[in-house]
């Protein structure tokens, strides 16, 4: 390992530790109920990016979170499994139904297939809403969703109703995203997905499966998105289809296209700065949605290539002042 | 020997038709050129070999393999490669990432989902597989350049190293000499012919460039409106009534 590469690791490493001993310092719930948000938040915006990554736009994330989120209360509520087989499984849901959406719909590609992925959350939302009313419960959704169970971790029986366990949790989720994405998108599977958004027509004459990949990510992506739901359920113990509104898929994007799409960290970062900016204008009530809104907008005219973006290049221009400076 | 048999090739693009029922055999090592005025069915042809294009009715035979449904990839993996006629490359990486990203894909490794390199050692390989197709092409020099700050010819070239970085049996090489000066056109000629002769592979040449056509190609083949109108060796075709008419337009008397 080079040292560069060294002390990017420690960097990170140090962030993680800071990150899961807060709650040591911070005694405050409200605090520890932002901070598991973002945990989740960054789940939904780190299994978003490989599809951007890939070069598709995709609105269907929000889908794939209910479709979690229902599977996970469901397979507890109505069958009596255990919550975390019920997470797997919803997982496993998640891959199979985007594996069947991703195989006809990644034939076309584009403003096409965005369209696809928001007919498909229609879809899924409005029969959430009006289908197998015993099973979804409706317009109400299903009430009273069970926590994680207790789990007997080092000879200690270990609740997961309160907020600090579930931080853990959400954070343990976020670590296993951003592991499974980094690892995918740095190996051959994700020098495919470049090639494939540099230009799928030469990528498939190089001998890139173009159709198999694309669909497996969005398969992937979504399995993980549908994981990250399940968490929603058994955190907030309440599913209905108001919690899934088709603006949510909007927002994952908003996150990741603020951040910066080219990075995994982008995405993290986008999730940051839009949270904390939608938990500081909260008092304004209805206006939070448009003040965000005309932030997004601010960003994307300013930084088309994100926070991120943003970031590096004011560093470099900061270098050249120095360098001239030193220079002069 | 047979490498590529087209059999009563159709495509039809709504009501109309670009190729009406083209046949014609490519034997192995040759250099066959494919003329034609504009629009008469030479890319689309191209397009339906290496798949591209779908064909309305009609046989593919690839070493005596029918490949008429078979998709892109595994094409290329049988031994098609092609080259565009608008260069098309990857056009933020540099000219070496280009050719080892062809490398890369070109053979079946499997989708190695989560490990950095199928082996370092594999991945080494294809680096100086890369290499050394860029020496070849005469691209070394210009090897870390970001393809798409290349020269005209550079990249034209580059698109033939590409194509090459799947050592394929036969190359579909879609107007390589557009664009080039009469001397780049004498250097590519060569190189193409270089290509045949040494990693022994067929090549199938649409040109508009009549002289360097008729001067390097073994067999030449005339398309028009989607039609063979004629088909043999250079000296044979050029003096062929049916090739001047469809370049010049027919005779008429006029008194």
């Amino acid at each position: 390992m080079t040292k560069r590469k060294l002390t990017t690791f420690f960097f990170i490493l140090g962030l993680i530790a800071l990150v899961a001993l807060l709650p040591l310092f911070v005694k405050d719930v409200y605090y520890i109920h932002i901070l598991t948000n973002l945990c989740l938040h960054s789940v939904f915006a780190v299994s978003l990016w490989p599809i951007l990554a890939m070069g598709e736009l995709a609105i269907s994330h929000g889908a794939f979170i209910a479709i979690g989120a229902y599977a996970s209360s469901v397979m507890v509520m109505r069958l009596g499994m255990s919550s975390w087989l019920a997470s797997l499984m919803s997982a496993v849901a998640g891959f199979l139904i985007a594996l069947i959406i991703g195989y006809p719909s990644l034939r076309v590609k584009g403003a096409y297939f965005f369209l696809l992925t928001f007919a498909f959350t229609m879809t899924v939302v409005l029969s959430f809403s009006y289908l197998f009313k015993p099973i979804f419960g409706g317009a109400e959704g299903i009430a009273n969703v069970p926590p994680f169970s207790s789990l007997v971790i080092a000879g200690r029986s270990v609740e997961f109703s309160g907020k600090i366990e579930n931080f853990y949790v959400a954070l343990l989720l976020m670590l296993f995203t951003v592991g499974i994405v980094y690892s995918l998108y740095h190996s051959r599977f994700g020098r495919a997905l470049a090639a494939i958004r540099m230009s799928d027509l030469l990528a498939e004459h190089i001998g890139v499966d173009v159709r198999n990949y694309k669909v497996f990510n969005f398969a992937i992506c979504s399995a993980l998105a549908a994981t990250a739901g399940s968490f929603f359920a058994h955190y907030h113990g309440h599913v209905s289809p108001t919690a899934f509104p088709p603006t949510l898929g909007i927002k994952i994007l908003f996150y990741v296209i603020v951040g910066g799409g080219s990075y995994i960290s982008g995405a993290i970062l986008g999730v940051v700065v839009l949270d904390i900016l939608e938990e500081t204008f909260r008092e304004f009530g209805q206006y939070e949605v448009l003040a965000s809104s005309l932030f997004v907008l601010i960003i994307m005219l300013f930084m088309p290539h994100g926070l991120l973006g943003g970031l590096r290049m004011l560093k470099s221009q900061i270098f050249k002042l120095l360098r001239v400076k030193v220079a002069g | 020997m047979m490498l590529l048999k087209i059999d009563k090739i159709t495509k039809h693009f709504g009501g109309l038709a670009a190729l009406k029922g083209v046949r014609f055999d490519i034997g192995e090592g040759e250099i066959l050129g494919l003329i034609g005025p504009n629009g008469s069915g030479k890319t689309t042809l191209i397009n339906i070999i290496s798949n591209a294009l779908r064909p309305t009715a009609g046989k593919i035979l690839f070493e005596e393999r029918d490949i008429t449904k078979l998709p892109a990839h595994i094409r290329l993996r049988m031994g098609i490669s092609r080259t565009f006629q608008h260069t098309l490359f990857f056009g933020s990486l540099s000219a070496f990432e280009n050719v080892a990203f062809g490398c890369e894909f070109s053979l079946e490794q499997g989708w190695n989902l989560f490990r950095r390199f199928s082996t370092r050692k594999g991945m080494q390989n294809n680096w100086s597989k890369a290499v050394e197709l860029l020496r070849f092409t005469g691209l070394l020099e210009a090897k870390d350049k970001l393809a798409a700050s290349l020269s005209h010819k550079e990249q034209k070239l580059l698109n033939i190293a590409i194509a090459m970085s799947s050592r394929p049996k036969l190359m579909l090489l879609d107007e390589p000499l557009s664009g080039m000066s009469p001397a780049e056109v004498q250097s590519t000629m060569e190189l193409i012919k270089k290509i045949r002769d040494d990693k022994e592979v067929t090549i199938l040449l649409v040109e508009h460039n009549m002289k360097a056509v008729v001067s390097n190609c073994d067999k030449l083949i005339v398309l028009n409106y989607g039609e063979v109108v004629a088909e043999g060796s250079p000296q044979e075709v050029v003096t062929n009534i049916n090739v001047i008419e469809a370049y010049l337009g027919s005779e008429t008397e006029l008194s």
